[in-house]
């Protein structure tokens, strides 16, 4: 919660440094998020070519709004929220979609970790895109649901009753999808 | 408890939201209805799989590099300066023995 808060007010520096014209603040803002929204927008998308061209845009509508930036929430949410916009519009235009049909192993991936992440990356791709956002911003991200619920433009009784159908539905998704063997 | 008033408490009890005599209670619950316990578990599990089995790609140099540079060109006004408490300290001439 400390190191948390510690984050928060070196990102709320770091927008004021920004506003203040300095190149040094933007790229740092840039290099402390990029790998976070990356890896949201390819498990929201999925696919990574989409997710890396998303990368831009999101941190182009960052940028351009911060200086109408109010810390209401945190700079992450907030960030996040755009991740997420940008991600739908990206949703709404299927032609322009890749399907990318299984994440390449990675070196030194156990054999057990690959098929995981494989089944992972179906199960979610077969819900709803509400629930797998709900799934990331609070399961995977951590986000508190009054944070998500504020993202969502919700409220966090609504927030909190979504988790949940998509958690069972995720569990029905992977079942299918991984449970089902030998 | 009945099942169905356990079923719409589960969530905030897998993310502990409730009071501590409330939890107690749906554990007290669980131990008792194999199915609510399989609700339970099976949800959390495959919370589980889903935080171990996400990709979590990295933007490489290349892609970083070339988005900066965009954004660069994007905010021509933004100057690379370097704050006053990071300027190098300028050493006191010795005086010539």
């Amino acid at each position: 919660m400390c190191m948390e808060s510690g984050r928060e007010s070196e990102d709320a520096r770091l927008v004021a440094r920004f506003r203040a014209g300095e190149m040094q603040a933007l790229e740092t803002l840039f290099w402390r998020y990029a790998d976070a929204v990356l890896a949201y927008a390819t498990r929201l998308l999925g696919n990574r070519t989409d997710a890396e061209e998303v990368l831009s845009e999101v941190f182009l509508r960052a940028f351009d709004g911060l200086m109408g930036y109010r810390a209401e929430g945190t700079f992450k949410a907030w960030l996040f929220r755009i991740a997420r916009n940008c991600c739908i519009d990206r949703l709404r235009q299927p032609r322009l979609l890749r399907i990318e049909e299984v994440t390449e192993p990675m070196q030194n991936d156990a054999t057990a970790d690959v098929e995981l992440r494989v089944a992972v990356q179906r199960a979610l791709r077969r819900l709803p895109e509400e629930y797998r956002t709900v799934l990331l911003l609070c399961d995977v991200e951590e986000f508190t649901a009054k944070e998500v619920a504020q993202m969502l433009e919700r409220s966090v009784p609504s927030v909190k009753g979504m988790l949940y159908r998509a958690r069972a539905a995720l569990r029905d998704a992977l079942s299918e999808e991984w449970g089902e063997e030998g | 408890m009945k099942c169905a008033e356990v079923r719409e408490l589960l969530g905030n009890y897998m993310d502990q939201e409730l009071t501590e005599s409330m939890m107690q209670r749906i554990e007290r619950h669980l131990l008792r209805c194999p199915a609510c316990a399989y609700e339970a578990r099976s949800i959390e599990q495959a919370r589980e799989m889903l935080r171990r089995g996400v990709e979590s790609p990295m933007v490489s140099e290349g892609t970083g590099e070339r988005i900066l540079r965009h954004l660069a060109e994007r905010f021509p006004h933004l100057q690379r300066s370097r704050p006053a408490d990071e300027q190098p300290l300028s050493l006191p001439l010795l005086p010539e023995d």
